[in-house]
């Protein structure tokens, strides 16, 4: 298992395009991966590639989120994830 | 058989019936037996290609004339493929044994629920995409496709009880020869919508759906208000022949489009066009017009699952000042009467045409009001922007609307946001109160815009969208002129500008009467452009006038028509 951190600086959070793209990146990898809000009300952890649990989450600019991955691009796929999270989502 | 009904959009269609009747999606709780949960897998895959395919034809459909929409369709293609809605599904057919249509509702609808108790509205908001992906895919599970007005494969005839503002947001207009309904008349939506792209219409006939099956060949002649179930050959030769001479007469009217508005002694008309969505027709008509005199902002509260954002208004306003390049009258939000919004809470009235109605309705719910203003006012940096209250009774809601209005604008400008160093602000003239007072309004407003749908309704006290009452709906009413007459002549007093944006505007014999009571900016849906220009080229100012004062001095509203059909005759036709 591979974990990060980051902190989300856009301003849309992961609610419209962002999520979108989050999850498609996510998609890319084979690992099963898991995020969740460090921030949120319930810090349960959900698929990554769900958009639907995305949006569940809730997270918004300023949020802390944790992302895991478990399988053979486990690594790759934290980097990337985390990656596109701190580029801000082009937004910013 | 030969039907009668309510000539809402003039022009003439030939072509086959597709009955639109939007079904309630009505799903039982059932079970399938293990040796078919393979069989059901499989048929889940093949109804969500159909959906794939559905939101990918919608997407690329959407991509160029309205970018905001597809996104939204682009979104509900992720929502298809949600990984955890996907693996629940197939636990609920494979482990539980569901039947295909009560899985896809108990998932969808539990992740709905998920979304929906959020307590951040953003988040909120998306649980209607969620419900709207599991109705399309019940849809294509149920069997129940002609619901999707949006994914016609050919040219039809759509026959239906009544459009829906809903319904019409997604339709593909090219694929419409005709729309044919059982009620609504001449300013209904779907008579606003059919006149807005063109499409032939014929409202209010007396028990359509019972008297077409769907596939059947007709013959929709909307220039006399009659529609040929199964024409005879015979018939069927003469309405092609009819169509034919139709379509000459537009193409000669369409002449006249990238002309000058100018009567034969010179006095110049400033004609513009009314939008909604914006569509590509009006799109492609905006280069001949001169401005936007109605930018109905109604369409991005229909098209959006939930209540549209300042920002997601904004980005919406911009589009439309970069794309027409021309001054745009926005109407703010006009909701009530026949307009309902699913995400707005509007109350119920026995009287909904006098009750909370367009700007009543702000007030009453000001956040609603202010999102929108604050949106109007940042993109107003971006090109000619101004505002239009609709609905406005007395001196009073000028003055309410005013404060907030500045109130707004006083707040961006602490915020260093860019705006238009000023922003025009406007009245809709629909009730006769406000008509009557105009010389008062024009201390208050830089200009007003005529309505004369629903100056009529009040006028007239007839409620336009009862068919029971199209013979006392009369557009040509004596009085209706006495009050535009009055009413022009108070504000132009002041020097300034009086334009009609309402369908008498887009009526060739009305326009030549309004032009003559001192009317000259007229607005209206984009087909009537070029027979407009055409008959205000071909008067002079003097003969405009004298007709207009003969019409003051009628009796009845057939009197006036017969009247102007006579003299202007050869050049309106």
């Amino acid at each position: 298992m591979y974990v990060g951190q980051a902190v989300i600086i856009n301003k849309t959070g992961l609610h419209a395009r962002p999520a979108y793209d989050f999850v498609n990146l996510a998609k890319e990898y084979n690992s099963e991966i898991k995020v969740r809000n460090l921030n949120g009300d319930d810090s349960q952890a959900v698929n990554a590639k769900s958009i639907v649990f995305l949006l569940s989450l809730g997270i918004c600019e300023g949020d802390k989120i944790e992302i895991m991955a478990k399988g053979n691009d486990e690594e790759e796929a934290v980097t990337a994830l985390i990656n596109l999270v701190v580029s801000g989502f082009n937004e910013v | 058989m030969i039907c009668k009904g309510n000539k809402a959009s003039e022009g003439l269609g030939i072509g086959e019936v597709f009955c639109y009747r939007p079904a309630e999606l009505k799903v039982v709780q059932s079970y399938i037996a293990e040796n078919e949960v393979s069989e059901t897998l499989v048929q889940y895959e093949a109804f969500k290609s159909d959906v794939k395919n559905q939101l990918d034809s919608l997407i690329v459909q959407f991509q160029t004339v309205d970018p905001d929409q597809a996104k939204i369709f682009l979104a509900h293609r992720e929502i298809l493929h949600d990984d955890a809605i996907d693996e629940e599904i197939r636990n609920k057919i494979g482990k539980d044994l569901y039947d295909l249509a009560w899985a896809v509702e108990t998932v969808y609808d539990g992740f709905s629920r998920l979304l929906s108790e959020m307590k951040n509205e953003l988040f909120r908001e998306r649980a209607q995409d969620v419900k709207d992906v599991r109705n399309r895919l019940l849809r294509s599970i149920l069997g129940l496709k002609c619901s999707a007005l949006s994914s016609l494969d050919k040219p039809v005839v759509i026959a239906c009880h009544d459009l829906l503002p809903s319904d019409t947001a997604t339709l593909d207009c090219h694929k419409v020869i005709a729309i044919i309904t059982e009620t609504g008349g001449e300013t209904s939506h779907s008579a606003i919508i059919a006149r807005s792209y063109g499409i032939p219409a014929i409202l209010g006939i007396d028990g359509l759906m019972d008297k077409v099956q769907g596939g059947e060949l007709v013959v929709v002649d909307a220039m006399e208000g009659e529609l040929i179930i199964v024409p005879t050959e015979e018939q069927l030769k003469e309405y092609k022949e009819k169509q034919k001479q139709y379509l000459a007469t537009v193409s000669s009217q369409n002449a006249y489009l990238d002309k000058l508005s100018m009567t034969k002694d010179g006095v110049r008309f400033e004609i513009g066009i009314n939008i909604g969505s914006p569509n590509e027709v009006e799109v492609k008509q905006a280069p001949y017009a001169d401005f936007v005199g109605l930018f109905r902002s109604e369409f991005l509260y229909m098209t959006s699952p939930g209540l549209p954002s300042e920002e997601d208004q904004f980005k919406a306003y911009k589009r439309v000042l970069e794309t027409f390049k021309r001054p745009i009258t926005l109407r703010t939000l006009d909701v009530g009467g026949d307009k309902s919004i699913p995400c707005l809470p509007l109350p119920k009235e026995d009287n909904p045409f006098l009750g909370q109605r367009g700007l009543r309705f702000c007030f009453e719910h000001k956040e609603f009001f202010e999102t929108q203003v604050r949106a109007a006012l940042r993109a107003s940096y971006y090109g000619e922007l101004h505002l239009m209250l609709p609905m406005v009774t007395n001196m009073d809601d000028i003055y309410k609307a005013k404060e907030i209005i500045l109130a707004l604008r006083d707040e961006l400008l602490k915020e260093g946001v860019p705006m238009a160093p000023k922003t025009k602000l406007g009245i809709m003239v629909e009730i006769p109160s406000i008509a009557l007072i105009a010389d008062h309004v024009a201390k208050e407003v830089d200009f007003i815009s005529i309505g004369t749908n629903d100056l009529c309704q009040y006028t007239l006290a007839v409620d336009r969208m009862n068919p029971n009452l199209s013979d006392y709906y009369q557009s040509f009413h004596p009085a209706l002129f006495k009050l535009i007459a009055f009413c022009t002549e108070e504000f132009r007093k002041s020097g300034k500008p009086v334009s009609v944006c309402g369908e008498l505007g887009g009526h060739p014999l009305a326009a030549v009467v309004l032009a003559g009571l001192g009317v000259r900016k007229f607005s209206m849906n984009p087909p009537s452009m070029g027979k407009v220009k055409r008959a205000l080229t071909e008067i002079t100012m003097d003969f405009a006038e004298s007709l207009a004062q003969n019409v003051l001095s009628m009796a009845t509203a057939d009197e006036v028509i017969n009247y102007l059909e006579t003299e202007l005759r050869g050049f309106t036709g």
